[in-house]
């Protein structure tokens, strides 16, 4: 069918506002790129420009002058990443699969509870000295098992996995198959979207934590990189300010170094997204109604 | 059916909240009964160590020492950290575990771990954010007469001076001070050469201040053909304001505590004594106005950029690497860093460097003086849960035997990273790489106490250094107003105090902001400051006046 005039005036519009759009959030993420690598005097002289005449890694020098400090801190955070994004799914979609089995008696009483958390929680200081009685205060477990089901994500999979039809249980059930088997063997496979997207949400909240680490590990080969590079940002704006005694040979420039930790700290995840891109736009809508 | 199963849920439902709430109340109570504290008195003399008062026995240590501070400026994560470590543990033969907590959140985690009894010896006060008599009250900490007087014989010696300032009323000395190497720092500079363009000399009135100001905004100093000179650049506006406080206030006998501020979000800090004897907000203080309305009038005289007030640190470092800047105001190297770029990246330029102006003559307040931190304050706090304590002060006493332990705890290793100087008193010189490989992290405190800390050899080829120690020994000459109260543990635990949120500061600083910039007339400051006084003011005043007499007796 032919487009009306108006039908294309409107793709025309549409496509330059969207386009406008995307210029708008594509501008930040290459001004912080762009600034990462500016020398000081160029970046003082244009403020606002986008791409470097000179380029420099001054900043990303002093990132990786850490060292080891750096990578054991990046090796926490992958580890944290893909151990508490793998746990947190298993764990997951097990809670969900039996609070959304109909015949299960508790399975109202257990939603409820479960809800409840998502309601009140005990506040820092009970979650502390719970932490603490539990034995995980600095220890790498603390990042995975008080964070390995939450509430939301667990109802969101709970329900996609209502939707499911109750004929193919029924058929396995006929067949043999007990409540594991028809977790594994069939649920599971159904769910691919589902459990790409719950656990690019672990996955990314994993990536991001840093307050766990601040409140419950101490010892430095624990914390995390996001915590570390924070660290990094917070003392280099006051470098001056908070050693007027050191013979300090080097003052990294303040805003490069910010903008190199926010380079650092986002691109992984930006690599991965591409990847994940299909599922997560199909499970936008996982836990909506299906027909 | 239905409704029993909804009864039987419900009530089970109600037993697990009665059950946790039960639990929360058990815990609460033991939480509140180990912190609560006598209403007469904030701090109890009956709190006594733990240690035994008899014969001088050491025990035996039964864990590393757990030490804990704030991070700061990368002093945590300094490669040669463990070399050093093992180096001091050999020597001293005590075990250390020192932890370095995220500044932003240093008091939030020690709250935590005091609340739930955490077993740790000593903490760095610095970053807490409170006084002693907080922790104190809490029953936190442990006042340590009885371990100096055992365990730490060089300590007491080398830092008699200081311990006033952490000796409450009832002679309990409840921390080992803090020497800093330079509190005198809040001093504004000039551009020395741009005064000599100019053919001027360094400013000794505000008059004189004002008529450089006036000559670089109609200069062009940097020889590029545009008027982007900046008269003066203070390193926040507040930071510019804080500095002539003391030279706009007049206070009875001198009594004034105003350090500089970029913010107000902490007003607990500032305040004078009136001519009553009560100590009052400087806000408060008849005469802040017309510190107001001076910046006022250098605002719109054009001295300051028009977005001031607007500007973050980064972006203010950034103006300065441009070499725009006639004076700068805040802490005295704020512009040493920016300037050394600028310098290196003209080279074929004469080098430009920032002088302290000396505190400038003819003070309303009839006292020339730039404000200061106090020279000594409270730093290392020893735990009440803490099992070892006495090798906590044993390791200090050990560094204040002998200059040489000093060196090692603040530079690191003799012969790798610092060097005695020969034919030189107690000086040392440290090397290139010491200084990018160790940074004081095991000197847990600033040790800069007389005859203790070895003077640092300056090298006029580490430009930071050398320009840094000019500056110093500039100010070292200028008269400076100390706090006059920093010695006094102003407790708000209990009192009308202990409540207040940040919104009294919140008020001024955008009063004084709006003020400056002229969105707001000088004339409404009354009303600002009748509201500030009803809502924080005067509360502060109340609390801080009887401490103060309580305390001075």
């Amino acid at each position: 069918m032919r487009e009306s005039l108006g039908d294309r005036i409107f793709g025309i519009l549409n496509t330059i506002f969207m386009v406008f759009i995307c210029a708008v959030m594509l501008y930040p993420i290459l001004f912080v790129v762009g600034r990462s690598l500016m020398s000081d005097m160029e970046r003082a002289a244009r403020p606002f420009a986008l791409v470097p005449r000179e380029f420099t890694a001054g900043a990303y020098q002093f990132i990786f002058m850490k060292g080891s400090y750096l990578v054991n801190a990046y090796l926490v955070t992958i580890a944290r990443t893909v151990t508490g994004a793998f746990a947190s799914l298993a764990m997951t979609s097990l809670c969900a699969y039996v609070l959304s089995r109909k015949e299960y008696p508790l399975r109202n009483f257990f939603t409820l509870l479960i809800v409840f958390t998502m309601w009140f929680n005990g506040g820092l200081i009970p979650n502390f000295l719970l932490i603490q009685a539990l034995g995980l205060s600095n220890n790498f477990w603390v990042y995975i098992l008080p964070n390995l089901i939450s509430a939301w994500n667990m109802i969101i999979m709970r329900n996609f996995f209502s939707s499911i039809p109750e004929t193919l249980f029924e058929s396995a059930r006929i067949d043999g198959a007990n409540d594991l088997t028809i977790y594994a063997r069939i649920v599971m496979p159904l769910s691919g979207a589902t459990l790409a997207t719950i656990g690019l949400f672990y996955a990314v909240w994993q990536w991001n934590a840093w307050f766990d680490s601040l409140m419950y590990c101490s010892s430095r080969s624990l914390w995390t990189m996001q915590l570390f590079l924070r660290e990094i940002i917070r003392n280099v704006q006051f470098a001056d300010l908070l050693d007027p005694s050191a013979s300090v040979s080097y003052i990294p420039p303040a805003e490069s170094v910010q903008m190199a930790t926010i380079v650092v700290a986002t691109v992984p995840i930006l690599c991965l997204y591409p990847f994940l891109q299909k599922y997560f736009v199909k499970g936008v809508m996982v836990g909506s109604l299906k027909g | 059916m239905k409704k029993r199963t909804v009864s039987l849920l419900s009530l089970f439902l109600a037993l697990f909240l009665s059950a946790g709430c039960a639990g929360q109340s058990a815990a609460s109570s033991s939480a509140a009964s180990s912190s609560a504290a006598p209403a007469s008195s904030a701090l109890s003399s009956s709190a006594a160590s733990s240690e035994s008062t008899a014969a001088l026995e050491i025990p035996e240590q039964t864990a590393p020492v757990k030490y804990y501070c704030r991070t700061n400026a990368e002093r945590e994560s300094m490669p040669a950290n463990q070399q050093v470590l093992a180096y001091i543990e050999e020597q001293t033969g005590i075990k250390m575990e020192i932890n370095a907590i995220a500044q932003e959140s240093f008091k939030e985690k020690v709250d935590l771990m005091i609340a739930s009894n955490e077993e740790f010896d000593g903490m760095n006060l610095v970053g807490y954010g409170s006084t002693y008599a907080e922790l104190a009250q809490k029953r936190a900490i442990i006042p340590i007469n009885d371990l100096l007087e055992q365990y730490g014989p060089n300590v007491k010696q080398v830092m008699e001076a200081g311990l006033y300032t952490t000796t409450d009323q009832d002679g309990n000395i409840w921390s080992i001070p803090r020497a800093e190497q330079f509190p005198e720092g809040y001093v504004p500079t000039i551009r020395r050469d741009w005064l000599e363009k100019l053919n001027m000399e360094m400013p000794t009135t505000i008059e004189e201040l004002e008529a450089y100001f006036e000559a670089v905004k109609t200069t062009d100093l940097n020889g590029n053909g545009q008027q982007d000179e900046i008269p003066y650049l203070p390193n926040m506006l507040l930071y510019g304001i804080s500095n002539f406080v003391p030279y706009f206030l007049p206070v009875k006998d001198g009594n004034l505590n105003s350090t500089g501020f970029s913010d107000l979000s902490n007003t607990k800090n500032m305040r004078y004594m009136d001519e009553s004897g009560a100590i009052r907000p400087i806000f408060s203080h008849p005469d802040f106005i017309n510190l107001i309305a001076k910046f006022r009038e250098w605002y719109e005289k054009g001295y300051m950029p028009k977005d001031i007030h607007l500007l973050k640190t980064a972006q203010l470092t950034d103006i300065r690497t441009t070499g725009a800047a006639g004076a700068l105001g805040g802490w005295y190297s704020d512009g040493n860093s920016p300037i050394i770029k600028y310098n290196e990246a003209n080279p074929d330029q004469e080098p430009a460097c920032y002088e302290p102006i000396p505190p400038l003559k003819n003070a309303p307040s009839g006292r020339s003086m730039w404000p200061s931190n106090p020279a000594n304050a409270p730093q290392i706090m020893f735990m009440s849960t803490g099992k070892n304590t006495v090798h906590l002060m044993r390791y200090f006493d050990w560094i204040c035997s002998s200059p040489q332990n000093t060196a090692t705890v603040q530079f690191g290793l003799e012969g790798e990273h610092w060097n005695w100087v020969e034919g030189e008193e107690n000086t040392i010189e440290v090397t290139e790489a010491g200084s990018q490989q160790y940074k004081e992290f095991y000197a847990l405190a600033n040790l800069y106490w007389d005859g203790l800390m070895p003077a640092i050899k300056v090298s006029p080829d580490n430009p930071s250094q050398y320009m840094r120690d000019q500056q110093m020994q500039t100010i070292r000459g200028f008269e400076m107003n100390y706090p006059f109260d920093a010695h006094i543990p102003y407790n708000y635990d209990g009192t009308e105090a202990e409540y207040l949120t940040a919104d009294g500061g919140t008020l001024m600083e955008e009063a004084i902001i709006k003020m400056v910039i002229g969105e707001t007339p000088l004339s409404e400051w009354g009303s600002v400051l009748a509201t500030y006084n009803a809502i924080e003011g005067d509360i502060l005043s109340a609390v801080w006046t009887e401490q103060y007499n309580a305390f001075i007796g």
